[in-house]
């Protein structure tokens, strides 16, 4: 087995160059240039992301993206417009759009990966409306109504239909976690916040009431770094292709250094240090992160040439459909 | 001159290493690092190369899809010199690699987010709030009573026939505001008066006892009466959202959103609710002038909540309750700016 570095190479004062001028040519040209910045920002990073010694590339022509954005925004100011104007017809667009829902998200991704090459073979994506439809809209429901019991196999089947759809040219990714997995983490994550208030409790007789609140607003934040490094590890370390895994350490600790340091500094710069701190968290979990071939890299087969539209994506991206997954 | 790099045909994700050749006639070869054997060759004006980006590996496609990837960005921007279709981007890299310009952006940049919050957000705000219809601005605050009642508000302690008087004092001057606010009286948050979008003004019992006279209590309801009037609220729901869009939209991410709307939310909010503050003013001491009040007692009252609370400029209700939604419907207390204020209209 060959043991190959993740290895994020980009700069922190190079990226700022890049983003600032990004930032005012997309100010002066109203929004127009946007479409030439997100292309700008995402060949950055993709990059700069280095497995072994080849690099990822992001594709994508900014041409494509405009018009993406374009028919976004038209959408949502007729959405705007109509959902004020008679309250009736907005109940029926929103409806429409939650129809819609799972056909953006499969679009979105399908758009994403095509525009995702590493060593001229690109990525695909190959999920349905049907799976798309139970894994973001069915199964979350399920979720709640079982009060939460069904929570950890809603996480299990949304990553599942996210990355076992997902190929490297012809070479689809498998994924192996289980309802258990989810369910520790999530268990663990009731009890640490269950400390915290136990804790904040006791300590109240002893401390003033405003630091015993302190101690439980600071369990929350703790508990959601927990949870946020041990999901990612999850993912990772659950993900194949071939034979080829990952191993992925981030730690909950590591999270919260890079996101304090982060917050101040933005703060402190009034938001100019922004690019540099996407490039810190980047390389902190690069630097955490390894993939473990099982042999040569060599023999990944492309995939017949489709065209992608980025219709989807943009307007994922502008109702903000974060699906915040990406390999 | 030969370009060290790498070649993918693009149909397995094997790679060899390969030198570049650029030949006569504009021709480029690219040939095995190893043997020396020609993979590839084309004219030049064929092979789609990108844009220099950074010290990040340029990318030369061939007809095939066939690609040669190399770290030489200076040979590569030697090489295509020439090339018109790539002259934008690298005016983009002489801007970004050049400490000056990058200055220059940043301070730009920096003055015109400034600009448009200060100035250019509020101002449309303000155009656009007044286009809209009446029903626009109900519609923002419809229920707001019910939600303050259920949260932070107590019934009234104050009896029918002081009510009754109350109202009788104020009928006389609900029309000078077209939306013809309804009064309600409450209590549970200390002296206070509130404008809700739909309309309704609330007066606090305790605001009740500390005005002296009725005058002052008109005071009050002209200030109310101007947020109305200057459909504050409406205002600052477009505002904030103009706001949120163009974070998202400027720096591409709504995580990056998330962190940078904490911002606005501490400072502008101060910033705007004194414009706020003002706008009600001249509004309520314009009426009070028109209709031969005295305008001492404006001043007077104001003092009085402001010697009660006694914690700075914005704090009105901050001292009583730390309801977000309060300090967006609450009334401020005076401050040297709104004794200037009077002084001007004396």
């Amino acid at each position: 087995m060959v043991v190959h570095k993740v290895d994020f190479r980009g700069d922190g004062s190079e990226y700022f160059r890049i983003w600032i001028v990004n930032v005012l040519l997309t100010i002066v040209t109203l929004g127009i240039y946007s479409a030439w910045a997100t292309v700008r920002n995402n060949r950055y990073f993709y990059s700069n992301f280095y497995l072994g010694d080849s690099h990822f590339e992001y594709l994508a022509d900014p041409i494509t993206i405009l018009k993406g954005r374009m028919v976004a925004i038209v959408v949502l100011v007729i959405y705007a417009v109509v959902s004020v104007l008679y309250p009736l017809a907005g109940l029926i667009f929103t409806l429409a759009l939650i129809i819609l829902f799972p056909y953006l998200i499969v679009r979105s991704l399908v758009f994403g990966r095509r525009m995702t090459s590493f060593r001229n073979i690109q990525f695909r994506f190959k999920g349905t409306y049907g799976g798309a439809l139970m894994a973001f809209i069915i199964w979350p429901i399920l979720g709640v109504l079982s009060l939460g019991l069904l929570f950890p196999l809603s996480l299990v089947k949304r990553n599942a239909f996210v990355i076992k759809n997902s190929a490297y040219g012809t070479t689809a990714f498998e994924f192996t976690a289980t309802y258990k997995d989810y369910f520790l983490i999530i268990l663990a994550s009731f009890g640490l916040v269950l400390l915290a208030i136990i804790g904040s409790v006791m300590l109240s007789f002893v401390l003033p009431p405003i630091m015993a609140g302190f101690v439980i607003v600071l369990g929350i934040y703790a508990t959601g770094f927990y949870a946020a490094s041990r999901t990612h590890n999850l993912m990772f370390n659950t993900t194949f292709l071939n034979e080829h895994g990952f191993n992925s350490t981030v730690t909950a600790g590591g999270l919260f250094q890079v996101a304090l340091i982060n917050t101040l500094f933005i703060i402190l710069t009034l938001g100019l240090y922004l690019p540099a701190a996407k490039v810190r968290s980047t390389k902190y979990v690069c630097s955490r992160l390894e993939f473990e071939a099982a042999g040569s890299l060599d023999d990944f087969v492309a995939a017949e040439k489709e065209n992608a539209s980025a219709i989807g994506e943009e307007l994922g991206d502008a109702l903000d459909l974060d699906i915040g997954l990406g390999i | 001159m030969e370009i060290v790099g790498v070649f993918s045909n693009g149909k397995t994700s094997h790679t060899v290493k390969a030198i570049l050749k650029p030949g006569g006639a504009d021709r480029l070869t690219v040939v095995s690092a190893e043997s020396g054997e020609v993979i590839v060759a084309a004219a030049q004006f064929d092979v789609n190369i990108s844009s220099r980006l950074g010290s990040t590996p340029r990318r030369l496609e061939f007809f095939d899809g066939e690609v040669f990837f190399t770290d030489d960005n200076g040979a590569i921007d030697e090489l295509v010199r020439s090339r018109e279709d790539i002259g934008f981007s690298s005016i983009l890299h002489t801007i970004e690699s050049h400490v000056g310009l990058v200055v220059v952006a940043a301070i730009l940049t920096l003055l015109i987010v400034w600009a448009s919050l200060t100035r250019g957000i509020p101002y449309l705000a303000r155009e656009v709030a007044f286009q809209l219809p009446q029903s626009v601005q109900e519609s923002v605050g419809a229920g707001s009573l019910d939600i303050l009642d259920q949260l932070v508000f107590e019934p009234s302690a104050l009896n029918t026939e002081k009510i009754a008087s109350l109202r009788s004092l104020m009928n006389p001057f609900l029309s000078l505001e077209s939306s013809n606010p309804r009064i309600e009286f409450r209590s549970g948050v200390g002296p206070n008066a509130f404008a809700l979008p739909d309309g309704t003004v609330v007066f606090t019992d305790e605001l009740i006892e500390l005005a002296d006279d009725g005058e002052e209590i008109l005071a009050i309801l002209f200030h109310e009466m101007g947020h109305l009037h200057h459909r504050h609220i409406l205002r600052r729901t477009l505002q904030d959202s103009v706001i949120t869009l163009g974070v998202i939209f400027v720096t591409g991410d709504v995580e990056s959103a998330n962190i940078l709307l904490g911002m606005p939310a501490l400072f502008l909010d101060l910033r705007y609710s004194r414009d706020f503050e003002i706008e009600a003013d001249r509004f309520a001491l314009e009426t009070m002038s028109s209709e031969g009040i005295d305008l001492s007692k404006f001043e007077r009252i104001m003092n009085k909540l402001d010697s009660l609370t006694a914690t700075g400029e914005f704090s009105s209700s901050g001292a009583t309750t730390n309801s977000k939604l309060l300090d967006y419907l609450s009334t401020h207390p005076s401050t040297s700016e709104r004794i200037a204020l009077i002084s001007e209209f004396k």
